[in-house]
C-alpha cells in the first residue's frame, strides 16, 4: 500500500512538473478546409470544424510543399490531416482522400 | 546509378561487339565525329549529333582542349571539376581509347549542362533562393545554322543574359589582378590617419584603388578629399558607417586587402547566380539587389540595358530574409491597409490591448473576423483572455501616412506575402546596413516609383500625390490601380557588381555565396 502511494504521488508530481510540456506538445488535427487567409508572417487556416486557427509561416523550412499540399486538398474538397505544434504552426498535411 | 552512367553502360553494351572498328587516331587528336560508332551512339544519345555539322572537324587535340579550358575559367567553372588533367594526359600521352573518348565527352557534356543550367539545383542551396534550375536543351540553347566546334559549342551555349555578362567581365578583371601580382597585403597602419596629413599608406591605398579601377586625382601621399569619398563609398557599399580616417580597424580593408583567390571564387558564385536567370531578359524589368539593397529599373534601348530608376532599398533581415525570386509588379495601391501578422499581434499588440484597448482607434487598427471578414468591436472582446488557440479575429491597420506600409504599396504575385512598399519609418534609409524588414522591400522613393509605373496613364505625379495621405489624414478605402502591363522583378543577392569601371563590393549579408560554394564542393 505504501508503494502504490508512494507511486500515485510520483505520478502526481510528474505531471504537475511537465503539464506545461505536454501542453506544447504536437498534434494532429483532421478536418476541412474553410478558408485560407494570410498576413505578413504566413498562411492562416481556418477549418470547418476546429476551432483554433492554424498557421503556416512563410519561413518554415516546408512552407512550399505544404501549401501545395493543402491547395490541392482543397481544390479537391478532400479532407486534410494536419499536424501542428504547440503554437499551431502547422509541422505536416495528409491529404485524407 | 545516374541516368547518363545506365546510358552509357547500355550504349556500351550494344557497341561493345563493335571493338573491331577503327578510331581514327592521329597523334595526341581523337576524332569524335566520324570515327566511332559508341562515340557517335553517345553523341546521339545526347542530342550532340543535330548539333555538329557534318563538315566540322570535330577532332580533338591537346590545343583545342586547352582553349576547352580557358572558356571554362572564363565562365567561372573550374577545370578541376572536369577531370581536364586526366583528359589532357589521355590526350598528351595516350593512345585513345573508346572508352576515353566517352570519358572526355561526358566530362565535356556535363560542363555545357553546368554552364547553362548552373553547377547546382539553386534550391538545394538556400531556403530562401526560390529560383528554379531551368532545363537544358541543345535545340533552344543552339541554332542549327551556326557552325559548331567545341570552342564554338561552349561560346553559343554560355548565358548572355545582363548580370552574366557584368560578372564575366569582373572575373576577367580580378584575374587579370592576380595575374599582375601587384595586389599584396598592405600592412595595417599603427595610426589614425586624418584627411588633409601624409602618410606613405595613403599612396599604397590609392595605387590599390587604381587597380580597382577607381579614377584617383592625385597619386600621391596625401589624404584628400577625392580619396575619403572614395573610402566611404567602399565602406557604404559594405553596409559599414565610415568615420572619414584611415585606421587599422577601418571598414575599407575587407576591401583593399581582399585575398584575390577568394575574391575570384566569389566572382565564379556571381556568374553561377546569373545562371538562374533566363537567357532573355524582359526589355524592362525591375532588379532587387539584396546584397547593395538598391533597386533598379533597367529598359533597353538600342539592345543596351540603361538605369531607368534607382531607389535605395529597405530589404528583410537575416532571420526573415527577403526570398530570391523573379516576381512581378502587379498594381499599385494608393493608401494601402496593413494586416498584423499574428507573431507581431502576440508579441508586440497584445500586450498593449490587454492594458489598454483604445489603442486600437488611437493607432487606427480595425477587428476584423477571420471567419466573416465583419467588423468586431474590440470592447467585446476579453483582451485578457486570447490566447493563439482562441483567436479568431486579426488586426487591420487604416490607410494612413503613419501605417506601417506608408502610403503606397506595390503588390506581387508570390505566394509569400513579398511585395515592394513605402514605410512609415522613413528615418530607417539614412542607416548603411538596411537589412531591418520582415521580407517585404521597402522603397526609399515609392512616390517616385509610382509616378514612373503608372506614367503612361492618367495617374500623374500631381494626382497620385494628391491621393495619397498626408501626416494626419486618414481614409477608410485605398486607391487599387491595376497595371496594364506589369514589370518583371529579379529579387536576388549580387555581391560583386562594376561601376563607371571601377569594382564594387557588397557584403554578403544572407551567406548565398558561402552556401552556394559548399554546394557545388559537395557536388
Amino acid at each position: 500500500m505504501p508503494q502504490l502511494l508512494n507511486f500515485l504521488k510520483n505520478v502526481l508530481l510528474f505531471t504537475f512538473l511537465f503539464h506545461s510540456t505536454f501542453s506544447f506538445a504536437n498534434k494532429t488535427i483532421t478536418d476541412s478546409v474553410l478558408k485560407i487567409k494570410e498576413d505578413d508572417g504566413g498562411k492562416i487556416i481556418l477549418l470547418v470544424k476546429e476551432k483554433e486557427i492554424l498557421y503556416l509561416p512563410y519561413d518554415s523550412k516546408v512552407f512550399d510543399s505544404n501549401l501545395t499540399k493543402i491547395q490541392k486538398c482543397v481544390d479537391k474538397k478532400n479532407k486534410v490531416k494536419i499536424t501542428v505544434d504547440g503554437d499551431l504552426n502547422i509541422l505536416n498535411i495528409e491529404d485524407k482522400q | 546509378m545516374s541516368s547518363f552512367m545506365k546510358k552509357t553502360a547500355f550504349i556500351t553494351l550494344i557497341f561493345s561487339w563493335l571493338s573491331g572498328l577503327a578510331m581514327t587516331v592521329q597523334t595526341s587528336t581523337l576524332s569524335l565525329r566520324s570515327t566511332s560508332d559508341l562515340t557517335k551512339s553517345y553523341l546521339t544519345a545526347n542530342l550532340l549529333e543535330t548539333k555538329l555539322s557534318e563538315n566540322q572537324e570535330w577532332t580533338l587535340s591537346l590545343e583545342t582542349w586547352e582553349k576547352i579550358e580557358s572558356l571554362w575559367i572564363e565562365n567561372g567553372l573550374t577545370p578541376r571539376a572536369y577531370q581536364s588533367e586526366k583528359i589532357k594526359a589521355i590526350l598528351a600521352t595516350q593512345v585513345p581509347t573508346e572508352e576515353n573518348e566517352l570519358f572526355i565527352l561526358n566530362q565535356f557534356h556535363r560542363s555545357l549542362i553546368d554552364l547553362s543550367t548552373g553547377q547546382v539545383d539553386p534550391q538545394l542551396t538556400s531556403s530562401d533562393i526560390k529560383f528554379e534550375q531551368h532545363a537544358f536543351s541543345y535545340t533552344n540553347l543552339v541554332s542549327s545554322s551556326s557552325p559548331q566546334t567545341w570552342t564554338n559549342l561552349i561560346q553559343t551555349i554560355a548565358p548572355k543574359n545582363l548580370f552574366y555578362v557584368k560578372n564575366k567581365s569582373i572575373l576577367q578583371k580580378l584575374r587579370a589582378l592576380q595575374v599582375d601580382r601587384r595586389w599584396e597585403k598592405t600592412m595595417l597602419p599603427e595610426t589614425t590617419i586624418l584627411k588633409g596629413t601624409s602618410h606613405p599608406i595613403v599612396l599604397e591605398i590609392k595605387e590599390k584603388l587604381k587597380m580597382l579601377g577607381y579614377s584617383v586625382q592625385k597619386m600621391d601621399n596625401n589624404f584628400d578629399e577625392d580619396l575619403q569619398s572614395h573610402l566611404r563609398t567602399i565602406n557604404l557599399n559594405l553596409g559599414f558607417n565610415y568615420d572619414g580616417k584611415i585606421s587599422k580597424t577601418s571598414s575599407f580593408w575587407i576591401v583593399l586587402n581582399s585575398d584575390l583567390n577568394s575574391r575570384i571564387r566569389e566572382a565564379e558564385l556571381q556568374l553561377e547566380k546569373a545562371r538562374w536567370l533566363p537567357e532573355n531578359m524582359e526589355d524592362k524589368f525591375g532588379y532587387v539587389n539584396l546584397s547593395s539593397q538598391k533597386f533598379i529599373v533597367y529598359t533597353k534601348i538600342n539592345n543596351e540595358y540603361t538605369q531607368d530608376f534607382e531607389s535605395k532599398i529597405i530589404v528583410g533581415q537575416i532571420l526573415r530574409k527577403t526570398p530570391s525570386m523573379k516576381d512581378k509588379v502587379i498594381s499599385v495601391i494608393l493608401n494601402p491597409t496593413w494586416t498584423v501578422p499574428l507573431s507581431i499581434f502576440f508579441k508586440d499588440k497584445l500586450p498593449i490591448l490587454q492594458k489598454d484597448f483604445s489603442y486600437l482607434s488611437q493607432k487606427g487598427f480595425k477587428v476584423i473576423s477571420l471567419k466573416t471578414d465583419a467588423e468586431i468591436d474590440p470592447s467585446t472582446i476579453n483582451w485578457k483572455k486570447v490566447t493563439r488557440s482562441n483567436i479568431d479575429f486579426q488586426l487591420v491597420q487604416n490607410p494612413s501616412y503613419t501605417n506601417a506600409l506608408g502610403v503606397v504599396k506595390f503588390p506581387m504575385t508570390n505566394k509569400y506575402s513579398i511585395y515592394l512598399h513605402d514605410t512609415n519609418d522613413r528615418d530607417l534609409f539614412a542607416k548603411e546596413n538596411r537589412h531591418l524588414s520582415s521580407g517585404c522591400v521597402r522603397l526609399h522613393k515609392p512616390i517616385d516609383f509610382a509616378d514612373y509605373l503608372l506614367s503612361a496613364t492618367s495617374w500623374n505625379r500631381t494626382r497620385i500625390e494628391n491621393t495619397v495621405l498626408k501626416p494626419g489624414q486618414t481614409t477608410d478605402h485605398s486607391t487599387f490601380i491595376k497595371l496594364s502591363k506589369p514589370l518583371d522583378m529579379y529579387i536576388l543577392s549580387f555581391t560583386l557588381d562594376e561601376n563607371k569601371g571601377a569594382l564594387e563590393f557588397y557584403s554578403d549579408f544572407y551567406g548565398h555565396n558561402q552556401a552556394i560554394h559548399k554546394k557545388i564542393t559537395l557536388n
